[in-house]
């Protein structure tokens, strides 16, 4: 089976309310794939309509070139984490994992591995109704990692999990992908996903605002700027603005300039007598480039003080 | 690759993996055999003391009281008699009464009814051991013995030549419209005949009954009827005639019960130029206590139901707290299998627990209703291994089982949990309520044949009656149960196609 998520122009509508609007994306194996939008944007429903718990109004989601519905044993296929809290809270951890691979015909052992693989060992005969939020998203990963399937769906797997489990999961994502498999991870946070996503899929509004590795989309973000520090903020500006430059005003000691080479910056301010300490290209964070992306897109744009979005 | 065999274990074990679940199906259980103990603590009867019926050969409760025109007899004999008619009291359909309407029951028992006949009996005390052939007003001509055994002639009236053949200790009946070609009826072997046996030609009139039900109880009247029938051409071979003597074989309380209604003996004998003309009171046959204590051992079904009822919506419900369902179809996504397995697994876990229940409940309160008074002979002891038990104790479990799966549909169609135990509960208490008001047998019986309250038959041993207030009692247990598959089988198609449609 060829390891890829294929979604074909999909469509789903809920009440009059579009959810996901004509979203096109191929997601490869042997890298880690951030699935990104605001809250809203439409990525538990387009997980959901991979894994065909809900009916698209139009559009074709694929896993590993098949229809989900049609699988056999689709816990080996691909393993899914949608809610962490879809667990009966009355049942064993131990036992929430037995049911599900008693369904698909795992092995019994297997059960014991992954609650060993995802470090629930110890708690895997308490009552998921004792779970902390970070154990219980570890039971989800568990439950996702069963039929050890070539393709993993992931929805905000990092919610919830203490630091110790946030670098745990970090190298889990990153060492599932090495093994070649296909590992989408939703996230509404890009800072999440800064150090572990090779590729993003960006949404927002139910469409995609962004297909793209992330080395080219900070550089694109990143463009030609050039960050300066200095002590003579003001005499620096009017030499650089009238060269052409934009400048802008970042800190007590440095500006921003875009539209000119740290070459042609570094002559100009000796030109000019304006001393300088520091002559660097800015590098724009993740987050600062998907704000960018985002903001048009935001489904309900953020108040003056401006929440995470 | 996993086969349906692995979803029944997966629904197995999300069944026994939640405590509360596995406590509530024991406890139904539990409710059964307990509620069962109680109710049978809790009832007597004195029938065995006041009795209004006599013993028969088999030790069982019978009816006996005739007009019998006899003379000892012998040995090997052969009676032969021409019925020239039988009139039987004629009845109305309805009376009043301080109770209200009453209608006349609709019996179709075959010791119901006139007959006038021929008999071989051992004495002239009621109860004993008798071989009869007689012209019935409601059934024919018939064959009867012991009060329990039974052979259809053909549907002839009078008047009608019968035959009555005394070999050894068989009986062999004949009849004959015209006294020369003879059609043999049976044979039957009485249980105690006696070398020299009561032999004659007899009429008895089975008193009319008149059942009110309604109001959350019933009442039967008995009224009691006249029948005249008339005898000509009787010739006797193999013995010496002597003379006839008339006699009103009678039941012990029977004097006090004609007192009682002011009526007087009627039992009249006259003859002219070879013609016999007989009137008698009285019926020959089973006697039914009413009472089923099978039944009544079984009070805790209804207990029971209510806690599998709860755990069957739960099971359902469950999936959607939380979106767990989204992981059940994840799992598998074809979802009618998914259904398929919830059901069987479900249905099998009720099902063996309402057996235990039912059966332990028998076990336990059958000898508390024996020792209160539902003892032979009006309640002859039955086994757990008789036929009709067995088909009791598996069709209640049955029964529960089936509602158990149908409160599971329900919830996965309503996936709201107050709302689909209550909706299930109120489907079978309410008809229970509603059909017990309801005056007359015809729409009692209409909602039990619509309603799950009809699944409650399955606890009647004994055959349907409408002289008894229960309205489940007016139907048969597997005309009930089947009502129940019906609404289970709907249910559960209904749930399949809205899982199938529907976004989790």
């Amino acid at each position: 089976m060829e390891t890829s998520i294929e979604v074909r122009d999909l469509r789903k509508r809920y009440r009059g309310a579009t959810a996901v609007d004509g979203l096109s994306f191929t997601v490869r194996a042997g890298e880690v794939t951030g699935f990104i939008g605001p809250n809203g944007a439409g990525k538990s429903t387009t997980m959901r309509l991979i894994l065909g718990l809900d009916a698209a109004d139009g559009g074709t989601a694929r896993v590993g070139g098949a229809d989900y519905r049609t699988l056999r044993a689709p816990l080996t296929h691909v393993g899914a984490l949608l809610d962490p809290g879809a667990v009966h809270p009355g049942r064993r951890g131990r036992d929430h994992l037995l049911w599900m691979a008693h369904s698909n015909g795992i092995p019994r052992k297997r059960v014991d591995e992954v609650l060993d693989q995802v470090g629930l060992a110890s708690a895997a005969k308490r009552r998921a109704g004792t779970y902390s939020l970070g154990m219980q998203q570890r039971l989800g990963i568990a439950a996702a990692l069963l039929g050890d399937p070539p393709v993993l769906l992931l929805d905000e797997p990092v919610n919830g999990l203490d630091p110790d489990g946030i670098v745990w999961i970090r190298g889990l994502l990153r060492s599932l992908a090495a093994e070649g498999r296909v590992v989408l991870v939703s996230s509404h946070l890009m800072s999440e996903l800064e150090d572990t996503a090779d590729h993003l899929i960006i949404i927002g509004r139910g469409k995609l605002v962004a297909d793209t590795s992330v080395a080219k989309l900070l550089a694109a973000a990143s463009k030609d700027r050039v960050e300066v520090r200095t002590t003579q903020r003001t005499e620096a500006m009017t030499v650089l603005a009238n060269a052409g430059a934009t400048v802008s005003i970042t800190g007590a000691d440095t500006v921003i300039v875009e539209g000119l080479a740290a070459e042609g910056i570094g002559g100009l301010l000796t030109e000019g007598g304006v001393p300088f300490s520091e002559l660097r290209r800015h590098r724009a964070t993740l987050e600062e480039a998907y704000m960018e992306l985002t903001r048009s897109s935001v489904e309900f744009t953020a108040a003056p003080a401006g929440g995470e979005a | 690759m996993s086969g349906f065999g692995g979803l029944l274990r997966a629904e197995w074990v999300k069944l026994r993996s939640v405590n509360r679940w596995l406590l509530t199906l024991f406890g139904a259980a539990v409710l059964t055999i307990g509620i069962s103990l109680l109710g049978a603590n809790g009832s007597s009867t004195d029938v065995n003391e006041k009795p209004n019926f006599v013993i028969g050969p088999a030790g069982t409760a019978v009816a006996d009281a005739f007009a019998f025109v006899h003379q000892p007899v012998t040995g090997d004999v052969t009676l032969t008699v021409k019925v020239g008619s039988l009139v039987p009291q004629d009845e109305p359909d309805e009376r009043d009464s301080r109770d209200g309407k009453m209608t006349k029951l609709k019996d179709p028992s075959p010791w119901k009814g006139a007959f006038a006949g021929l008999m071989i009996k051992d004495g002239t005390q009621s109860g004993a051991s008798y071989a009869a052939v007689s012209v019935s007003s409601e059934n024919g001509v018939r064959l009867q013995s012991d009060f329990h055994t039974d052979i259809a002639g053909k549907s002839s009236t009078a008047p009608q030549w019968l035959r009555l053949t005394r070999t050894g200790n068989v009986v062999t009946a004949y009849q004959s419209a015209d006294g020369g070609s003879w059609q043999k009826i049976g044979e039957v072997t009485p249980a105690h005949l006696p070398a020299t046996a009561e032999i004659g030609f007899y009429v008895s009139s089975s008193p009319t009954l008149y059942v009110s039900r309604g109001a959350g109880g019933s009442s039967v009247a008995a009224r009691t009827t006249l029948a005249t029938g008339t005898f000509d051409n009787v010739t006797m071979t193999g013995a010496t005639a002597a003379a006839w003597q008339t006699e009103a074989v009678k039941q012990p309380q029977d004097d006090e019960i004609l007192q009682k209604k002011g009526m007087p003996e009627v039992t009249a004998f006259s003859e002219s130029g070879g013609t016999y003309t007989v009137t008698g009171i009285g019926r020959i046959g089973p006697e039914d206590v009413g009472d089923d204590p099978v039944e009544s051992s079984l009070l805790g079904v209804i207990a029971g139901i209510m806690a599998l009822i709860a755990v069957g919506v739960l099971f359902a419900t469950s999936e959607y707290r939380r979106g767990m369902i989204r992981t059940t179809f994840a799992a598998e996504p074809r979802r009618g299998r998914v259904l398929a397995a919830k059901a069987v697994v479900l249905g099998g876990v009720a099902f063996v627990l309402s057996l235990v229940g039912v059966v332990a409940g028998y076990l336990i309160a059958r000898p508390a209703l024996r020792k209160n008074g539902f003892a032979p002979p009006a309640f002859p002891d039955e086994s757990i291994t008789d036929p009709v038990v067995i088909r009791v104790l598996v069709l209640s479990a049955a029964f529960m089982a089936l509602l158990t799966v149908f409160a599971m549909a329900v919830g996965l169609l309503l996936r709201h949990s107050a709302g689909a135990i209550t909706l299930t509960i109120v489907l079978v208490i309410l008809p229970i309520i509603v059909g017990s008001i309801l005056p007359g047998t015809v729409l009692p019986k209409l909602l039990m044949y619509a309603t799950l309250a009809g699944g409650m038959a399955t606890q009647r041993a004994k055959p349907p009656s409408q002289t008894l207030a229960e309205p489940w009692s007016l139907i048969g247990p597997w005309a009930g149960l089947s009502v129940v598959a019906a609404y289970t089988a709907v249910a559960l198609g209904l749930a399949w196609w809205s899982l199938r449609r529907r976004d989790v």
